[in-house]
């Protein structure tokens, strides 16, 4: 269960870094990191003897990331190279800090899987509770798969979705156009998106997120420091993860329904905020099936409604809550959550350009998995 | 480590007794006797009560469809010429799940929650557990 207490102030952002996404031969996921994280540091005006936390992911070591850059923080973390552990990396931060056991945690992602020739289904497929292989024999493997066989029972379940994976996947590409920094950056209209090779069917190519490298970095400080960066500060109004490893060999009957209802309900609590009336929502598109199952999950709609609210709701940037204003994993980078953090920070900072929201006080990013994980990202202090 | 060249169940480590009896036409899985309660893949102690009095015993083969999906993409050489294939997601009348490959089956008669029936498919010394709709 999330413990909730009373508020204590809101750890705040003040420095963010990434790199270009793409493919970059040469570089490697401690290279990226450090790209992103002393962009971070340079934002933020801090030093390394001002980081007394340290968490990586998907870097292979913290100790030798942390050499790198002459690190001797408090504590180190690693986490794996898994989507749902970016909240789960803001949760660490932030919960240390309002602990009151450190001021200032880097961040840092760093994410080489496009040169490293990392495959999702296939070999390399680790996806799953300690690993796919057992199944490989009988041709399972890849959590697309997963997600195809998940949309199909969604759809016995609660009837035809119609065009609302279409839908998701357009938009995050249409936003992916306004956005210099995506790796996708020609739109597509649904025939083309009908038109498209199925992978794992029902799903098809565009129902798939990309793979790129890339590197993202954030420092996180107690509210109080927040004053002394440069830059105007983000404040987490709220980070929350709920797990359900229980039998996660084979994906839950409720599509994580049960895990997003109990992360959605200690995020309002902790922020004051109830996720659908968040300004926006960054909702983690690894496969385009985990947008409905989390529209559903943080309350957005009714459970099974999902298709419906998406048929009948702009989820474009002039929407009343737009989705994925970046383009998300489906069209902008696949920085496995942490890209989202990026975006829901410059929207708040109002560093958006041509996919600048009008309003931005509260941004929400939410991933539906076996931990479901959801942070509102705030402009204000309390 | 299996040989994404020539897929085959391995025949060692904790999941063997179950594609070792696959190759004898049973379907084996993991049980509680303190408990009664079926799992799988394997654990060395049950995931219900955490009794350590686990064996692996014979169930029904009967089952019903979870999902299923259909692979376009080959993503294993050895499965280059198999494509489009079925794999369905089964959940066991005593209760596990597994994956499977569907057999004399058309995948255009399959519908989450028909009855299915575990055929053997013998791979090498081992057995793969597939399943096909249930025969009245």
């Amino acid at each position: 269960m999330n413990i909730v207490r009373p508020r204590p102030p809101r750890p705040a952002i003040t420095g963010i870094g990434s790199t270009a996404f793409g493919v970059f031969p040469g570089e490697d996921a401690y290279s990226l990191g450090s790209t992103a994280l002393r962009a971070a540091m340079r934002e933020a005006g801090v030093r390394a003897d001002d980081i007394d936390g340290l968490i990586v992911c998907r870097i292979p070591d913290y100790q030798r990331f942390g050499e790198l850059h002459g690190l001797n923080p408090q504590f180190a973390v690693n986490l794996p190279g898994q989507g749902r552990m970016a909240a789960i990396a803001l949760q660490i931060a932030c919960q240390a800090i309002s602990a009151g056991s450190v001021s200032t945690v880097a961040l840092v992602y760093g994410n080489d899987g496009r040169t490293a020739g990392m495959k999702y289904g296939g070999e390399g497929d680790g996806y799953g509770s300690g690993g796919a292989g057992l199944w490989f024999p009988y041709g399972m493997t890849s959590p697309g798969a997963v997600h195809a066989m998940m949309f199909n029972r969604y759809e016995h379940e609660y009837g035809r979705a119609g065009d609302a994976l279409a839908k998701v996947a357009v938009t995050c590409r249409q936003h992916a156009v306004l956005n210099p920094g995506a790796v996708m950056n020609k739109a597509y209209t649904t025939a083309e998106y009908y038109a498209a090779k199925f992978i794992a069917a029902p799903l098809r190519l565009f129902d798939y997120c990309l793979i790129n490298d890339g590197g993202i970095a954030l420092i996180v400080t107690r509210a109080e420091r927040a004053g002394d960066a440069p830059t105007r500060p983000v404040y987490v109004a709220g980070v929350s993860t709920a797990t359900q490893l229980a039998q996660s060999t084979f994906a839950p009957a409720d599509y994580w329904y049960s895990g997003m209802r109990r992360a959605a309900a200690a995020l309002e609590a902790q922020s004051g905020v109830a996720p659908k009336d968040t300004d926006a929502a960054m909702i983690y598109d690894n496969f385009t099936p985990t947008v409905l199952f989390s529209m559903e999950g943080f309350g957005m709609c009714g459970k099974g409604e999902a298709a419906e609210y998406v048929r009948a709701t702009d989820l474009g940037l002039t929407g009343r809550q737009p989705l994925n204003t970046s383009g998300g994993h489906l069209s902008e980078s696949y920085m496995q959550g942490w890209g989202m953090f990026t975006e829901a920070v410059r929207q708040i900072r109002g560093e958006c350009g041509a996919r600048q929201l009008k309003k931005a006080d509260n941004i929400l990013y939410t991933c539906a998995s076996p931990i479901a994980s959801g942070a509102i990202f705030s402009r204000e202090a309390a | 480590m299996i040989n994404p060249d020539a897929l085959a169940p391995l025949l060692e480590g904790d999941n063997a007794p179950h594609f070792k009896a696959a190759a004898e036409g049973r379907l084996s899985v993991p049980h509680c006797r303190d408990c009664d309660h079926h799992w799988f893949p394997a654990a060395h102690i049950c995931p219900k009560c955490l009794g350590e009095a686990v064996d692996w015993v014979a169930v029904s083969g009967r089952a019903t469809l979870w999902s299923w999906c259909e692979f376009h993409r080959p993503y294993f050489k050895s499965l280059r010429d198999k494509v489009p294939y079925v794999v369905v997601a089964v959940t066991l009348e005593e209760g596990p799940q597994l994956y499977g490959n569907l057999v004399d089956t058309a995948p255009a008669d399959l519908k989450v929650g028909m009855a299915l029936e575990a055929v053997f498919t013998p791979a090498g010394d081992a057995g793969m557990v597939n399943f096909r709709a249930a025969q009245p």
